[in-house]
């Protein structure tokens, strides 16, 4: 009895630093937003939820005390964390660390000037999005497409610099 | 210090060069480390990066209207991509620990950036007014 009880309770999910974690149980993850390792504001998700939500919107999970580990959220002081306490401060959502690369994909679009650097742009402009509906997944799956593109349109814009000056050093183009 | 630090301080003062050289420089008159744009070289054709250098030094110079006349995109996205850069240079150097502002693009806007860039790189493209107002000029 209690052993199925235990197994079925291993369904929670959480991410953490943009990747997913677990399974573990109900009581695992409820401790865990106690000492303050999966945050407030992390997203967790399990087997019948339609989205990955906050942590403190669930309220078998945050129903246990959560004050106290949201109070540092909001100081600025926050990084300063007393020794006994190992409550990481709530940082952003884990989601937030998934970057989205649309600076250096536009960079890369304007200054390298060649047409890799639009898909760079488009799968960047879709991470943030995916994120807001809840598809962690796809936001990094996104994340890591732009970032591919915007390395393909940085090298193919140096490569043909390179080639550019070199032949204008050998006199072949030497009329532009 | 660690290494990233390092190569972003580096990256920053080779930029500020980089700013004071093209403020001093004119690109059309003079254009000794301020190459033209490869795919216009290669093409004939404007990217939507085309006219930047020559923006660049007319903003350096804080003559905007003429900036807007060189790239207008470019001057657009500029304020953005100043605090971006500095963002995403921050965010890289702290790594993990960073807890910052990122630049963030809302959901609804996800096709609006992409569309807006390539639509600019048309459109400038057309030999027509009005939009060879967007070409540079």
């Amino acid at each position: 009895m209690f052993g199925q009880r235990s197994i079925s309770e291993m369904e929670w999910y959480y991410a953490k630093h943009g990747e997913r974690q677990g399974p573990v149980s109900l009581a695992t993850l409820r401790s865990m937003v106690v000492t303050g390792e999966v945050a407030q504001t992390d997203l967790v998700w399990r087997k019948g939820m339609v989205d990955w939500i906050p942590a403190r919107q669930v309220a078998e999970i945050s129903g246990v005390d959560s004050e106290p580990s949201t109070s540092p959220v909001s100081s600025p002081t926050g990084e300063i964390r007393t020794p006994q306490s190992e409550v990481r401060v709530a940082g952003p959502v884990a989601h937030e660390r998934i970057p989205n690369y649309l600076v250096q994909s536009i960079l890369v679009t304007i200054l390298c000037c060649w047409p890799f650097g639009i898909p760079a742009i488009i799968f960047a402009a879709k991470v943030d999005g995916l994120v807001a509906r809840g598809d962690i997944a796809g936001a990094m799956d996104a994340s890591k497409k732009a970032k591919t593109w915007a390395w393909v349109s940085f090298g193919s814009g140096m490569a043909f610099i390179v080639l550019y000056v070199a032949l204008i050093g050998l006199g072949v183009i030497s009329e532009l | 210090m660690s290494a990233r630090l390092i190569l972003v301080f580096g990256l920053a003062v080779v930029g500020l060069l980089g700013v004071s050289h093209l403020k001093e420089n004119d690109p059309e008159t003079d254009g000794t480390f301020l190459p033209p744009c490869s795919f216009h070289e290669v093409t004939g054709l404007h990217c939507p990066g085309c006219g930047g250098t020559r923006a660049g030094h007319a903003l350096a110079n804080f003559r905007i209207g003429d900036a807007l006349k060189k790239n207008a995109l470019l001057v657009v996205l500029l304020p953005f991509l100043v605090v971006g850069i500095t963002l995403e240079g921050l965010a890289w150097v702290k790594g993990r620990d960073y807890r910052g502002p990122r630049v963030r693009l809302p959901g609804g806007l996800s096709w609006w950036l992409p569309g807006v860039i390539v639509g600019f790189w048309i459109l400038r493209n057309v030999p027509m007014w009005p939009f060879d107002l967007l070409a540079p000029r």
